[in-house]
């Protein structure tokens, strides 16, 4: 509900009148004053009022336009629903369905593509997740695949060493108190000297440390048997020839390296004999 | 209500119903008559608002083929057949001018009045007339209507063409259709 009043007192009225409205606003204000007989009344007025100055201001068009116009009429598809409020939008006819056709099809391309587009992109984050998921399980797989390989080789290794007819094995004693739990068996064959290390459980490699095996000869001798990294899994590792030793030792020494062993570090010792 | 007709010098009476049945069947006594009586008042608007004879005569055309194509949408209740005609032609040229492809041939700024009567003299005839009606209105009132009205300005083309605030041009335009309103009831 509009006060009529203050619509009529707002110059609205004359705005139509005097055409400086848009197509749009004019349809309003037509939809206004179909709606409050008032506002049509107070528009007719002032329109009468205005036509007077049409009646002043006459100009005869040339003799020809009379027929011209007549002969367009009798041309014209007076069955098209053309509205009043423009030459542009007179454009296209309204009773070609097509237009209406086209923006239908149109939008209904555009909602199936957004919803397929939606449905796809949950999609793709599915299969996102799937792969992230898959190449978890892949690395995963991959690493239990090495753990396998490696497990499989140490027992074709240990299966072997300790196939030898020849062998001798000894249990490494724990010499430290964070190495009591420690279980290292080196395997010695006889025949060849050649000695293995089975490195079933130790502490992990402190940073910039490696493990060394030490060979204590008869007369004193600190033979370097080879070193190694243990990052907690159980490995083979095969040393250098043992010759006449009376003990082995199992200490950590640094990275680079050193000359003899560091008795402070002595993680398992083994007697031979 | 009811309208008078004239057929080579015959006047007849004839009911709204049977003005627009005789439209939307494309009479041709009836285009006589609404030719022979309006059409000098719309083209005399058309060319007014267009400045040019062609733009004015593609109105004129426009315009009778819309009202016999929209006959059935007047309503008596707002307004005479003719003021119902006017407004369509009204709204055409301004149309035309402002929103066609003849937009770019007319240029407003550089609209020249005189230059417009040369070319169209029976315009400055029409125009003293005119002027005459206006009289009776204050300067700064028939200026504004006058633009807007006849020229088809709009009140922000009249506010810069004046040098004067848009809402000046408004309340001009608004009390000039009232004292218009008075001197022609």
């Amino acid at each position: 509900m509009i006060d009529i009043k203050q619509y009529i007192e707002s110059g609205i009225l004359e705005e139509y009148l005097s055409g400086t409205l848009t197509p749009t606003e004019r349809t309003e204000v037509e939809l206004t004053a179909d709606k409050y007989p008032e506002i049509a009344q107070e528009l007719a007025s002032m329109s009468l009022s205005l036509s007077m100055m049409a009646d002043i201001g006459e100009v005869v068009p040339a003799a020809y336009m009379e027929e011209k116009i007549w002969d367009e009429i009798l041309r014209t598809d007076f069955d098209d629903q053309e509205e009043l409020i423009g030459p542009n939008k007179a454009v296209i006819p309204k009773t070609s369905k097509l237009p209406y056709i086209l923006s239908v099809a149109t939008a209904i391309i555009a909602f199936v593509t957004i919803y397929y587009l939606i449905i796809a992109n949950g999609r793709l984050d599915d299969a996102k997740a799937k792969i992230t998921s898959l190449e978890s399980e892949n690395s995963e797989l991959s690493a239990n695949y090495d753990k396998l390989k490696y497990d499989y080789d140490s027992l074709t290794t240990l299966s072997s060493i300790y196939d030898i007819e020849n062998t001798k094995l000894y249990v490494m004693k724990p010499h430290r108190r964070s190495a009591l739990g420690s279980v290292v068996i080196l395997v010695w064959d006889r025949t060849t000297n050649q000695v293995y290390a089975d490195i079933k459980s130790l502490p992990v490699s402190n940073s910039g440390m490696k493990y060394n095996l030490w060979a204590i000869t008869q007369i004193g001798q600190q033979i370097n048997l080879g070193n190694f990294e243990h990052k907690g899994i159980s490995q083979v590792i095969k040393l250098d020839k043992l010759h006449n030793a009376v003990e082995i030792l199992l200490t950590q020494e640094k990275e680079s390296g050193v000359s003899y062993p560091t008795m402070s570090r002595v993680y398992c010792k083994a007697k031979i004999y | 209500m009811s309208y008078s007709l004239h057929f080579d010098n015959i006047i007849e009476k004839i009911s709204n119903i049977d003005l627009i049945k005789g439209l939307k069947a494309k009479d041709r006594k009836c285009y006589n008559y609404l030719y022979k009586n309006y059409s000098a008042k719309l083209y005399g608007i058309a060319l007014h608002i267009t400045q040019k004879t062609d733009i004015a005569e593609d109105v004129l055309q426009e315009t009778f083929i819309k009202v016999f194509k929209h006959v059935h949408k007047f309503d008596d209740s707002k307004g005479t057949f003719f003021t119902w005609m006017l407004n369509i032609c009204r709204n055409g040229a301004i149309d035309k001018i402002r929103y066609g492809k003849e937009s770019k041939k007319i240029q407003f700024d550089s609209l020249n009045v005189d230059m417009v009567y040369e070319e169209n003299p029976e315009m400055k005839l029409a125009n003293n007339e005119l002027w005459t009606l206006l009289d009776k209105l204050d300067d700064d009132h028939k200026e504004v209507l006058k633009l807007s009205y006849y020229y088809g300005y709009s009140h922000s083309e009249i506010a810069k063409k004046l040098n004067m605030p848009f809402g000046s041009v408004k309340s001009k335009i608004r009390i000039a259709i009232r004292e218009l309103r008075k001197i022609y009831p």
